[in-house]
């Protein structure tokens, strides 16, 4: 398992955690579907939830609409990416 | 104003999940508060009829208004809904203003469901019904509001309303200020009951006292004291609130 890797794992226990995703195990979430929609079927208000976590948990500002931010969010592994480039924690 | 029938019911708290139960609780004094049960977690109702991604974002008190919102003996017809908590989630309010002293900043899932309509939503999202939803915290005379509305509703031609009253206890910070007697803090007192009320000659609702009757009482009638006179068939009335003598009055035999 590369670094990247642990790192999206640890990313999907954290939005179960986060979320309160409940049935749902980190080997459920594939890495490269979408978060929201039609993917893990996640709504605004966890994007919003997400963003508020993200920033305690690794020391990230990510501004609520842009277009980067819809491409961190395009999928766990796009999220890892950014977290592995950007975290400040 | 035209009367109800009530047609049936389903009643949840923990320990007491069963109509036998009930029906026994208001046989033997329908105490309005439960045993104390400190220090105990209360389980919550899995409430499996309700999608994960909804069901998620539900507490205890709004797991247990599901929970009888979805039974099978009840099923849904797309009714109206008015849902009557005097204090709703109020451990849910309390801790985001505990989080917001302590971090200056809250979780937006957290907050997004701190109002009060927010388990009536979580329902008609399940259902994807667009029937009306009134939230209703009327203080002590909660009872009677949610019956008047009720009424109200079911004289403007409504074929079924669902009336349905949901308490959880009060945060233990609150107990020392705490002037209801019909309420809980701490860690007992949950409950969830759902009426299903429909046009009928059952049950008169009027403000003033006919003869015989008092409605002098101390305070309003609870959402439970009102509960354990429609399982109890030979009384004849009940006084829901000494403001405007409201009394709740059965007319014809029930068999509730």
């Amino acid at each position: 398992m590369t670094k990247l890797d642990e790192l999206i794992h640890e990313i999907k226990v954290f939005i179960i955690e986060t979320l309160d995703l409940e049935d749902v195990s980190p080997e459920d979430i594939d890495a490269d579907a979408p978060l929201f929609g039609d993917g893990l079927g996640l709504d605004s208000i966890d994007s919003l939830e997400l963003g508020v976590g993200l920033q305690k948990r690794y020391g990230l500002k990510i501004s609520a609409e842009s277009e980067e931010t819809r491409q961190i969010f395009s999928s766990t592994r796009a999220l890892g990416e950014y977290v592995a480039a950007h975290r400040t924690v | 104003m035209p009367g109800m029938n009530l047609r049936n019911w389903v009643a949840w708290m923990p320990g007491r999940e069963t109509a036998a139960a009930w029906r026994q609780w208001a046989r033997t004094g329908a105490p309005s508060l439960p045993g104390s049960d400190a220090g105990q977690t209360v389980a919550p109702p899995p409430v499996k009829e309700i999608p994960p991604l909804l069901r998620r974002r539900a507490g205890t008190m709004g797991r247990a208004a599901l929970h009888v919102l979805t039974r099978p003996e009840l099923p849904y017809g797309g009714q109206s809904i008015v849902l009557c908590s005097r204090y709703g989630e109020l451990q849910r309010s309390f801790e985001l203003q505990a989080e917001l002293a302590r971090e200056g900043r809250v979780s937006p899932q957290q907050f997004s469901m701190a109002v009060h309509n927010a388990t009536g939503g979580l329902f008609m999202m399940a259902q994807k019904a667009s029937a009306p939803l009134t939230a209703l915290a009327a203080g002590e005379e909660g009872a009677l509001a949610g019956l008047q509305e009720a009424f109200v509703e079911l004289a403007d031609g409504a074929e079924a309303v669902w009336l349905l009253y949901c308490e959880e206890p009060l945060p233990v910070e609150y107990c020392p200020f705490l002037d209801d007697a019909a309420q809980a803090c701490g860690n007992a007192g949950y409950f969830a009951f759902l009426l299903e009320c429909v046009p009928g000659d059952e049950f008169r609702l009027a403000p003033g006292v006919g003869e015989g009757e008092d409605c002098a009482v101390p305070r309003a009638a609870s959402p439970l004291d009102l509960f354990a006179f429609f399982l109890r068939p030979e009384e004849e009335s009940i006084c829901l609130s000494p403001r405007g003598n409201w009394m709740l009055r059965r007319t014809a035999a029930t068999g509730a």
